[in-house]
């Protein structure tokens, strides 16, 4: 009995450490008949040196397999080896006892404990081992009735140890099922949690920047009508001096477009938190992503590839098809400014249990796990100072959540992006 | 005779410069800071358009302008305001959004001079 390793391809759930702890029992037992042969053969000195021998030899070998050479050729071969020293203890037991009973218990003993049980091929090893013994125990003069009895008995113990060990193995095997379908069921409510928290923070932040920005739309509102009168009227005067020349040249018109880059980030502030309201209507998706794919191909840098592929049906849907092409362009135009100047950006559609999704791939750098964190978050953004506001894919969520929807993002860092966004079908 | 505005708005910028756009355009201006002063004016005064903002201290917009429907069927109606969830409000009127488009406001009002 023995094993460091634990059968097969180690998903056995009978580990090493279950059997390690019937070995002290295995070895009592053979030493109670040894010892029990001893005592009946006492006075007759060789027989009792025969018996001692014996025992040390095969309790060493037994030991000496368990710890050097299942190490060195694996459980399977090593217990093949520990057939032939325990033939060898049970004969010699057998023959220094004239098989006795007490010699001939060795037989239903090995069937209880012995052989490998939880090894592949316990009962062929069983077998061979018992029938060898049991041979040249009939042929050395054993009282035949005696060795059938036994032989009868090793039979039942042995279906009955089998039982036990397959019995066990099923209790242990729903135990780490169970323990396997609590952690997974941990693992998806911290994700759940994590999810809320994510989505409870974007919400705060939705009214905290939709309050910001109507604050600051208002005097917008009013400096920019202010401005443009400015403007206008300067170019209506014939007379300048020089110097209104110049701010009719280039002051105000820089100050106009300066007014028009914070009205722009305080409308996509707005969106964020609301999404536009625009009326619900019917849309087809394959039309506002080609809308959006002809209108991204622009931005394309020489060698990079834009593949379209809306072939697969998705199903019909209801909402603000407008929302849903930006949200398409965004997540397009970011995928080709992620790409490496011979990237490739792949958009499909298609239908995923019920709901109609979109995905946009791309072969570039990839998302840092700690960005792809704040992904949604307004003002987040890897992009160079003035290149991007960070409120892109902020809006974007704003506005598939106002459809219902969902964007789930997996990537790779140096790998690449996948961007897909679910949409529940209408109900029409 | 001229178009007669009233504009309704609690900032008194957007009301200067909202008014000077239209008295150069030749229009007639009044202006309120609020719904209840601008429902005192509508006592005296028969405008022909009015513009309101919709996120006022006491009324809003949209109230005002349901009650300018009683007081004065006539006028023609216009919301202006920052919250463009207020476009789905239900009212017989147009609705503008802040900033505005100087044209945009100008053909609405514009239709005031229609009967």
């Amino acid at each position: 009995v023995s094993g460091e390793q634990a059968i097969g391809d180690g998903k056995d759930p009978l580990s090493a450490e279950h059997l390690r702890s019937i070995i002290g029992f295995a070895l009592g037992g053979a030493l109670i008949i040894y010892v029990a042969s001893v005592v009946q053969v006492w006075g007759d000195w060789p027989r009792v040196a025969a018996i001692a021998v014996v025992c040390v030899t095969a309790m060493m070998f037994n030991w000496g397999v368990t710890a050097s050479l299942i190490p060195r050729v694996g459980v399977e071969r090593a217990e093949d080896l520990r057939i032939i020293p325990n033939i060898i203890a049970m004969v010699g037991t057998g023959i220094a006892t004239h098989w006795s009973v007490i010699a001939l218990l060795f037989l239903p003993f090995s069937a209880a404990l012995v052989h490998g049980l939880h090894t592949r091929r316990p009962t062929i090893r069983l077998a061979v081992t018992i029938g060898s013994t049991a041979i040249v125990a009939f042929v050395d003069g054993a009282d035949p009735l005696l060795l059938a009895g036994m032989l009868g008995l090793t039979a039942f113990w042995h279906v009955v140890a089998i039982g036990k060990i397959d019995f066990a193995r099923s209790i242990l095997s729903e135990r780490q099922r169970n323990l396997t379908e609590l952690a997974t069921a941990h693992k998806e409510l911290i994700a759940a949690q994590q999810h809320s928290i994510a989505n409870e923070k974007l919400a705060s932040i939705g009214m905290l920047a939709s309050g910001i920005a109507h604050e600051i739309n208002n005097p917008m509102s009013f400096i920019t009508a202010n401005v443009k009168a400015l403007l206008q009227d300067l170019r209506d005067e014939p007379l300048l001096s020089k110097v209104m020349a110049e701010y009719r040249a280039d002051v105000i018109p820089s100050t106009m477009d300066g007014i028009r880059r914070v009205n722009a980030i305080v409308d996509d502030l707005r969106r964020f938190a609301r999404g536009e309201p625009e009326t619900a209507v019917p849309f087809d998706l394959a039309t506002e992503l080609n809308a959006a794919v002809r209108i991204a191909r622009s931005q394309l840098r020489s060698g990079q590839v834009l593949h379209a592929d809306f072939k697969q049906p998705s199903p019909a849907l209801c909402g603000m098809p407008r929302q849903i092409s930006q949200v398409a362009l965004n997540l397009i135009v970011n995928a080709i400014q992620a790409s490496p100047d011979d990237g490739e950006v792949f958009v499909s559609a298609g239908s995923s249990n019920g709901e109609a999704v979109f995905r946009v791939r791309d072969n570039g750098s990839g998302i840092a796990p700690d960005v792809l964190e704040r992904l949604f978050t307004p003002f987040v953004t890897t992009k160079a100072a003035g290149m991007g506001t960070g409120l892109g894919l902020a809006v974007a969520h704003g506005m598939v959540k106002a459809h219902g929807g969902r964007i789930v993002v997996s990537s790779d860092v140096g790998a690449g992006t996948m961007f897909e966004v679910f949409l529940p079908a209408s109900l029409a | 005779m001229p178009v007669h505005v009233l504009l309704v708005d609690d900032e008194p910028q957007i009301l200067a410069a909202l008014k000077r756009l239209l008295l150069r355009r030749g229009y007639d201006v009044s202006t309120a800071p609020n719904a209840e002063k601008a429902l005192v004016l509508l006592e005296t005064l028969v405008p022909d358009v009015v513009v309101s903002d919709f996120k006022m201290p006491g009324l809003n917009g949209a109230q005002l302008l349901a009650e300018v429907s009683k007081a004065v069927p006539t006028a023609r109606q216009v919301l202006l305001s920052g919250y463009a969830e207020v476009a789905g409000a239900q009212f017989g009127g147009a609705f503008l959004r802040k900033p505005w488009d100087d044209a945009e406001l100008l053909s609405v009002c514009a239709l005031g001079a229609l009967p």
